[in-house]
């Protein structure tokens, strides 16, 4: 069992706030996610959490108790860090013994502890080694094994993959969703990588400069997005974001018009926005198709294949550049006029202020 | 690059010819310690010539050489031991507790080593007289550590500061409070950064030869003042100053080669790597 | 506070003090020692350089004003003797950094033995001050035994009288065989770190090697340079051993530097005031010069 509450969580650096109140909750068990650009406080966050950075103000609770003045150790957290922090000097049995040590645990029951810990990640055969005769995949596993002994309450992860080449990111991105199911625990993981993201977590914490932009599950950031920044950050290529105007409002949505009269209707709430409202349209690369009866004009600037998958880049007549993200290999060539079929449904309305109009369905997947 | 081979046999010879042009006086040295005094001053210098350690012998004999070599030894090992024993908390503390005082504590330090020595001789002498240690090891202990100081701190700092900080914070995560993270973490890792400071003071020690010369005599004079009484007799002891020299050089000679990486970061403050 | 409720006012920052006891005790020997013997024996310096005092005769004593100074200034022995220090850095900063650069880019070169010719290059540096001077004065200068009297003989040349004729440039040769090793092994270092493909870049703009010398290793070096340069200044200031066995200041005050006057003046003609005169003059001279190098030291630094 283990629930974290952050309430109003702020951080100051000398004059500077670099975390500037955060409300969080997390379930037990709950796999978290926190993403950002670089430098918005991800790490600040996680270590606020984890005891090594000074809490300025604000609550932190584990399991319903204020541990703000409680020592890192104490906490019951464990944390992997980015480099590993492997000791040097130590044997990998020693390194994942060490906690216990300190903590005054029989030598027997430590080395059982770290066998079994060994069993799960298959350190077994090198136990005996130090960590600079390892691989990176190996020292990120001894990491991992690590914070495992100590039956941590919950887990810290500071983009532990990020030293990784991508083959074997993918395969330790699988182990962790192994992990996280065998050990039945709350764990708290950031990281750059998009993919990372969407596909561990139960719950993705978007972050800016420091600020919450919106918490939910992944399908629901991708598909509900909150504003302009969420919708930007998720999703890969990136959302295509096309200035515009409100046509009109009904019962039914929004139409805007958008790239030299191209009229567009979202099934969005319209309670807040009236006609002529300077709005901006976002379109997911996968909501749009080439159609003779496309709303957008173009022409196709560049096709990137990727095999599976087709990338136009189409400038429309305004001289924007949105991204197409086709099935399959598409025979479409460059210089090829086209015009591009907008699935309305699939598109997000933002508001001056950059706030999304809320949908009105929500998508099957993201409750 | 078709005069590749050409290139690199003309590169090989210069290396070695600089290498040896550098060390000649050395190696002449050493080779002199094995010649008899006729053969030491024969013109042209012989270069082929049977070896003797009559030289050696010699130097043994007058007994006070080996007072000299203890003196070198205990007045730099406890030098070295002294400045490190005020230096390694120093450093451990704006190493790993840093303030913002930090930066111009250790540039204040570093500056105290611009005094220059002479500048500080006279009372250095008077107040040595006056308490009675001038010509005493421990006056002269006292005098390297403190001239060492800041260099030790210095390099210590350095490495202290290469040990990752989230190293420090697995531990802290891991329950190691300030002793055990000393204990377990700290020195293990520092340890060879400490040995090599350590090993720096020693030779700095060792060859200082401007305090030595001017607070000792004969009680407590170590090996650099023993060879500069080499100085008066012209030409006659070419081979008995060559062996006299070459035992005092060699213990810190290959102290010197086996710690050359080291001493570069260290002497340089990690601005070179 | 541990009652904050959600609502909680912020909670003012403050220092960690819960983890990180105060580091005082464990600073404060080192700084204090350093604090004695920085400031106790220059103010002692600067008392005395106002005083007539003279070790060997009680008689002269009480103030002396700036007598000491005005002495000085007005002693071409001074003006020589500083004339010497300066030429003596100068001299020997400029033969080890421009030696030293070229050494350290020719041994990073390989070729085979290179790491035993390395160490027999770096030998010098290791050997103590009063040796090396011997060395040089009688095994290698000496007109009549030494090695490079020989050499001259056998060229058919007269063999120089080194230490008669040449007395500084003897010094500086000494002094400089001494520091060429150092400034090698510092520069080398820096030359090892250079990123090859930087250089291999240059070599594909077509840079050939004096161009990749200047353009790319010698920018390189600047800092290991300014290190160099900083550390052999601090000593070479005070040199003081390879004059003292070679040739005593000597001939006449051919040699004699700020170090060596001091020396003289204090224990030698025991004159402790004017000793302590010069003695301020060296801190000065040393300061100016620090004032600079640690500026240039300090600017490098990332603490
Ligand atoms: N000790 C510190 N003193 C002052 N500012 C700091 C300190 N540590 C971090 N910061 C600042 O706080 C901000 C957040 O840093 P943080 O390391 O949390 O970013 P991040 O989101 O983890 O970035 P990245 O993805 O690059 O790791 C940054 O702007 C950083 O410059
Ligand atoms: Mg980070």
């Amino acid at each position: 069992m283990a629930t974290l509450n952050l309430r109003n969580i702020r951080k100051s650096y000398g004059p500077v706030e670099t975390i500037k109140g955060v409300d969080l909750d997390i379930a037990d068990q709950e796999f978290v996610v926190f993403v950002g650009p670089s430098g918005c406080g991800k790490s600040t966050l996680l270590r606020m959490i984890a005891g090594l950075e000074e809490i300025t103000s604000g609550d932190l609770m584990i399991d319903g108790k204020r541990v703000n003045d409680v020592g890192p150790a104490d906490r019951g957290l464990a944390m992997v860090f980015q480099s590993y922090a492997l000791y040097p000097h130590m044997t990998v049995r020693n390194n994942m013994a060490f906690a216990l040590k300190l903590a005054g645990v029989p030598k027997e029951e430590r080395d059982r502890k770290v066998d079994e810990a060994a069993r799960i990640l298959q350190l077994g055969p090198y136990l005996d080694r130090t960590p600079k005769e390892l691989s990176g995949g190996q020292r990120q596993r001894v990491a991992i094994g690590r914070s495992i002994v100590r039956n941590p309450r919950v887990f810290l992860f500071d983009e532990p993959l990020s030293n990784l080449d991508a083959a074997l990111r993918g395969q330790m991105r699988i182990e962790l969703a192994r992990l996280h199911e065998e050990l039945a625990a709350t764990m708290v993981y950031v990281t750059h990588d998009q993919v990372e993201a969407m596909t561990m977590a139960d719950k993705i914490v978007v972050l800016q400069s420091g600020v919450v932009e919106q918490v939910g599950s992944p399908l629901e950031l991708y598909h509900h997005p909150a504003n302009l920044f969420v919708g930007g950050f998720i999703g890969s290529p990136r959302m295509n974001m096309l200035p515009g105007r409100i046509a009109h409002v009904d019962r039914t949505g929004v139409a805007v018009d958008v790239a030299g009269g191209a009229r567009i209707v979202v099934p969005a709430e319209s309670t807040n926005v009236a006609a002529g409202n300077p709005v901006t349209l976002g379109i997911r690369p996968e909501a749009m198709r080439p159609e003779p009866a496309g709303q957008l004009a173009g022409e196709v600037l560049l096709a990137e294949r990727l095999g599976g998958l087709t990338l136009l880049h189409v400038t429309l007549t305004d001289g924007q550049v949105v991204v197409v993200q086709l099935e399959g290999s598409d025979s479409t060539r460059p210089h090829q006029p086209v015009r591009l079929l907008v699935d309305g449904e699939a598109c997000h309305v933002f508001n001056e202020a950059g706030r999304a109009l809320p949908h009105l369905e929500r998508h099957p997947l993201a409750a | 690059m078709k005069d590749s081979a050409a290139k690199r046999i003309f590169i090989t010879i210069l290396g070695w010819l600089v290498a040896l042009l550098l060390a000649f006086p050395i190696i002449w040295m050493v080779m002199t310690s094995f010649k008899t005094e006729t053969d030491a001053i024969s013109t042209p210098p012989l270069f082929v010539w049977h070896p003797t350690v009559a030289s050696y012998a010699e130097v043994q004999e007058r007994a006070n050489y080996f007072s000299f070599a203890l003196n070198s030894i205990l007045i730099s090992v406890g030098g070295s031991l002294l400045a490190l024993a005020f230096s390694v908390p120093a450093a451990y503390a704006m190493a790993f507790h840093p303030t913002p005082r930090t930066r111009s504590t250790l540039l204040w330090m570093l500056s105290t080593k611009m005094l220059p020595p002479v500048g500080v001789l006279v009372p250095i002498y008077l107040l040595f007289s006056s308490l009675n240690i001038l010509d005493t090891r421990g006056g002269l202990i006292i005098v390297y550590a403190l001239m060492n100081l800041p260099i030790v701190v210095w390099m210590l700092f350095t490495f202290f500061k290469e040990v990752p900080r989230e190293i420090l914070e697995a531990g802290r995560m891991d329950g190691a409070g300030v002793w055990n993270e000393m204990r377990y973490l700290l020195m293990p890792l520092t340890l060879p950064g400490i040995a090599s400071t350590g090993l720096l003071s020693l030779i700095l020690c060792w060859n200082e030869a401007f305090w030595s010369l001017n607070l000792t005599s004969s009680a407590a004079a170590p090996l650099t003042t023993f060879i500069a009484s080499f100085s008066s007799p012209e030409g006659l002891f070419f081979a008995k100053l060559s062996a006299a020299s070459t035992i005092a050089v060699a213990p810190i000679l290959i102290f010197g080669w086996l710690s050359q990486r080291q001493l570069v970061r260290g002497m340089t403050f990690g601005a070179v790597k | 506070m541990s009652s904050a409720s959600a609502t909680s006012v912020a909670v003012p920052p403050r220092s960690d003090t819960s983890r990180t006891p105060s580091m005082m005790p464990l600073l404060a020997p080192a700084v204090g020692v350093l604090l004695i013997w920085s400031i106790v024996p220059l103010v002692m310096t600067v008392w005395f350089s106002f005083k007539n005092y003279n070790l060997m005769d009680p008689t002269v004593s009480g103030w002396a004003g700036i007598d000491n100074y005005s002495y000085l200034i007005t002693d071409p022995d001074f003006w020589v003797s500083l004339l010497n220090t300066l030429v003596l850095v100068g001299s020997v900063l400029v033969i080890t950094v421009v030696g030293g650069t070229l050494l350290a880019v020719l041994f990073d070169q390989n070729f085979p033995g290179q790491g035993v010719a390395r160490l027999l290059a770096i030998a010098p540096f290791f050997v103590m001050p009063t040796v090396a001077a011997l060395i040089w004065k009688n095994l290698m200068m000496h007109p009549i035994y030494g090695v490079l009297g020989s050499v001259a003989r056998g060229l058919g040349m007269t063999p120089i009288d080194w230490f008669a004729d040449y007395p500084m440039v003897s010094v500086i040769i000494i002094v400089s065989w001494e520091w060429l090793p150092f400034a090698l092994l510092i520069l080398l270092t820096a030359v090892q770190s250079l990123d090859r493909e930087q250089l291999e870049a240059a070599r594909m703009d077509g840079a050939g090697a004096f161009a990749q010398f200047f353009y790319i290793t010698l920018p390189h070096l600047r800092r290991a340079i300014s290190v160099v340069v900083m550390i052999e200044t601090i000593f070479l200031l005070t040199i003081f051993a390879e004059i003292f066995v070679t040739t005593a200041g000597g001939p006449g005050n051919a040699t004699t530097n700020l170090a060596f006057l001091i020396y003289a003046r204090a224990l030698l003609q025991f004159d402790v005031g004017g000793a302590s005169a010069g003695g301020i003059v060296a801190i000065l001279l040393a300061n100016i010069v620090a004032f600079f190098l640690v500026r240039s030291v300090a600017r490098n630094l990332e603490v």
